[in-house]
């Protein structure tokens, strides 16, 4: 096997296999499953099964039509039975005793008023709420058929098409799959994490080499440029299978959000392979970049906490870049967002921002693309120049100086 | 290795200098190593020993002069027959012992399924085989110093390089390594040694170098450099008192003989003619040969001064 492979392998190993890879690759699903399960049981506790009573003094609801499915609840096979008491005495009885969860009151004047009354011992659910209303509405729309009145109550769907050519080219937003919106900015968010999680990770591990002198028994084993290509193999290789993961683990979320337990927010979900493939071109070359400047970073300082320290470096045009969000998505296609795609230190995260609002035009993926590749190239024969000068300077810093003395011997 | 190779030094470096900003570590050194010796590279700390190590193994460029490794200019396959032990001892702390020595022999070219397999051999002979599963940073120091040798000779180099390899270990260890380096040398390879323990010198070295300062102040057959450098003392035996001596700088008595020390330019010849002359009765009259270490301080002394 290549000592690039070799390298690459046990780089991949020792990060894989301790117990923080693990901690980080599970926090965030179980964040997210978490935040999802409180939702859920906020929803599944708001809505109570039990049945709705109404108390009707206006002859309004005398042969009444049944109200329409509601759509976007959690189990929507499922309507609340509606009873109609003749007194209030009858539905407060019925209240006290649990039988329904509360009763609506419409008085004798509620056909030219509309208002109703609501007697509860605990605020109804919302499918309670919900359900009551469309009833009324159905009733109200009762001199139309019943397929056009259904369709009527039904709930509005909003859908939003940019035209073809324009910002959005051709892209459509429907309120109804409003995550799919901001789907690739979650996912480009992922890489961005993984970028720092996985910066972080490369520049410890140089630093740990450097601090035990492992680094010297491996300069004499292979060349600096394959320590290095195999070390960056390594990490993105681990950084590949943090987010194929937590893309996973979002999947099987929305499969079993929208399939098993109905939530209608996530049945409608897609994303666009091309925007994971565009995303995934602007990730690697981003992360080879990162890789090469951490190596430079890391040789460069004296101590293992400066190299730590100076990731920020690396975090702060990112935290820009989100810092100017609004701008971004307000003109997509502005000077501002071009200056920050093709800035290669802010190209994932300005890509991150545009590709879920906006149609990015392949030309800017392929020219961010190409000033990424070549800053990457930049970034790694500068890590090769100062990976031989300053991995042996122990408790010394490494000066522009010394990586670009005047006669260089080399 | 092929034929030319072989009739090559398995060093060899003339007129080398490197500086470090306006430190001159080493200035014109030239020295060779021949094939299936052993070498001392001796030195005061900051002499530029390992300044030198680290030009031979390609890690530092030179600023002037040549070195050859093996034959040539150090490759990345001469990197496979080359073992190095840094002063600095450098394993990974994090992973066991058995997982950090097979790794890093298949970075030296040996698949890890033999790696695993010459390894069990050294772990038994290092008492180290019960502790193979441990993490590297659970071994004692001693352990890992045993632990850094075996990752020097595992994938059985034809050139090694040890810097300082006796620190840190027990006389039994100390006897152990000396045994291997000589094992080694044995089946034909090469040891470059740098180290301050000069009686491990004495016993295992056939030339050495002293640098001091970045400059050679001393390189050849360790006998002859003795020799060179013995007439500065004599060592006798008498039956009676011992008159006073001219030319004796100091007369110091070692067990049951005396060690004269002699003045520049007395010669033990002198000193052997007065003693007849003054009818002292000797039991023993010998050239004392220094020790290594005595010329050691000498020369660095003589350099500094």
């Amino acid at each position: 096997m290549s000592k690039i492979w070799l390298v690459a392998a046990q780089e991949y190993k020792r990060q894989v296999l301790t117990k923080k890879f693990f901690l980080v690759l599970f926090i965030f699903p179980a964040f997210f499953l978490l935040m999802f399960a409180i939702v859920y049981l906020i929803v599944r506790m708001e809505n109570r099964n039990i049945p709705v009573g109404y108390v009707d003094h206006s002859g309004f609801l005398k042969n009444p039509l049944s109200a329409p499915k509601q759509e976007d609840a959690p189990d929507s096979s499922q309507l609340l039975p509606l009873i109609p008491f003749q007194k209030e005495q009858e539905a407060q009885g019925a209240l006290e005793e649990g039988k329904i969860q509360c009763y609506y009151i419409l008085p004798p004047d509620y056909p030219e008023n509309k208002k109703v009354g609501l007697v509860y011992f605990k605020p109804p659910g919302q499918n309670a709420t919900r359900q009551f209303w469309n009833f009324l509405q159905m009733n109200f729309l009762r001199s139309l058929p019943p397929d056009k009145a259904s369709r009527a109550v039904a709930d509005a769907s909003l859908v939003i098409r940019w035209p073809e050519g324009g910002v959005g080219g051709g892209r459509e937003f429907s309120d109804k799959a409003s995550l799919n919106m901001f789907l690739p900015f979650i996912v480009g968010f992922l890489f961005i994490i993984i970028l720092f999680i996985s910066s972080g990770t490369f520049i410890g591990a140089l630093v740990e080499e450097k601090g035990n002198r492992t680094i010297e028994i491996l300069m004499t084993s292979l060349t600096p440029g394959k320590l290095i290509t195999g070390k960056i193999i390594g990490v993105i290789a681990v950084s590949l299978t943090q987010i194929s993961f937590w893309i996973f683990c979002m999947l099987l979320l929305a499969f079993m959000g929208g399939l098993l337990l109905g939530v209608n927010l996530l049945q409608n979900l897609s994303l666009d392979p091309g925007v994971v493939l565009s995303l995934f071109a602007i990730a690697l070359p981003s992360y080879i970049l990162a890789a090469g400047l951490m190596t430079v970073v890391g040789v460069s300082v004296a101590e293992p906490h400066e190299a730590q320290q100076s990731v920020f470096l690396f975090i702060f045009p990112v935290w820009i870049t989100f810092w100017l969000t609004k701008p971004i998505i307000e003109n997509p296609n502005g000077p501002l967002a071009l200056v920050l795609s093709f800035f290669p230190l802010t190209s994932l995260s300005a890509f991150c921002i545009r590709i879920g609002f906006s149609r990015v035009p392949v030309w800017q993926v392929i020219l961010a693309l190409l000033i990424l590749c070549l800053s990457a190239a930049g970034a790694m024969a500068l890590a090769g120049r100062v990976f031989r000068l300053g991995m042996l300077r122990y408790g010394k810093r490494l000066s522009l100086k010394d990586i670009f003395p005047r006669r260089s011997h080399e | 290795m092929n034929k030319a190779e072989q009739n090559m030094n398995a060093v060899q470096i003339e007129n080398v200098s490197k500086s470090f900003g306006s430190t001159h570590a080493v200035a014109d050194v030239s020295f060779s190593v021949a094939r299936g010796e052993i070498f001392g590279l001796l030195g005061p700390n900051g002499a530029g020993k390992t300044t030198l190590i680290r030009i031979m193994l390609d890690i530092f460029k030179p600023d002037r002069g040549q070195v050859a490794i093996l034959g040539g200019p150090m490759t990345e396959e001469k990197f496979n027959r080359i073992g190095y032990m840094p002063e600095d001892r450098g394993l990974y702390q994090n992973i066991t012992l058995e997982r950090c020595l097979v790794y890093l022999a298949s970075l030296k070219g040996v698949p890890p399924a033999e790696a695993k397999q010459r390894l069990k051999i050294y772990l038994e002979r290092f008492d180290l085989a019960a502790h193979k599963k441990k993490k590297v940073k659970e071994l004692s120091k001693g352990m890992q110093q045993k632990a850094q040798v075996i990752c020097t000779l595992l994938h059985e180099p034809e050139l090694i390089l040890v810097d300082e390899p006796f620190s840190g270990l027990d006389p039994v260890n100390t006897q152990m390594i000396k045994d291997l380096i000589r094992e080694m040398r044995g089946r034909g390879a090469t040891i470059l040694m740098s180290t301050h323990m000069m009686r491990q010198v004495e016993e295992l070295c056939d030339r050495i170098i002293l640098v001091s300062q970045g400059q050679a102040v001393l390189y050849g057959n360790l006998n002859e450099i003795r020799r060179q450098f013995s007439g500065h003392a004599v060592l006798i035996r008498t039956a009676g008192e011992l008159p006073r001596i001219p030319g004796v700088k100091q007369a110091l008595p070692q067990n049951n003989e005396i060690k004269l020390t002699l003045e520049e330019g007395t010669s033990p010849q002198e000193v052997l003619r007065e003693l007849i002359r003054q009818d002292v009765l000797l039991e023993k009259f010998e050239i004392a040969i220094p020790s290594l270490d005595e010329i050691f301080i000498r020369v660095v002394k003589k350099g500094g001064a």
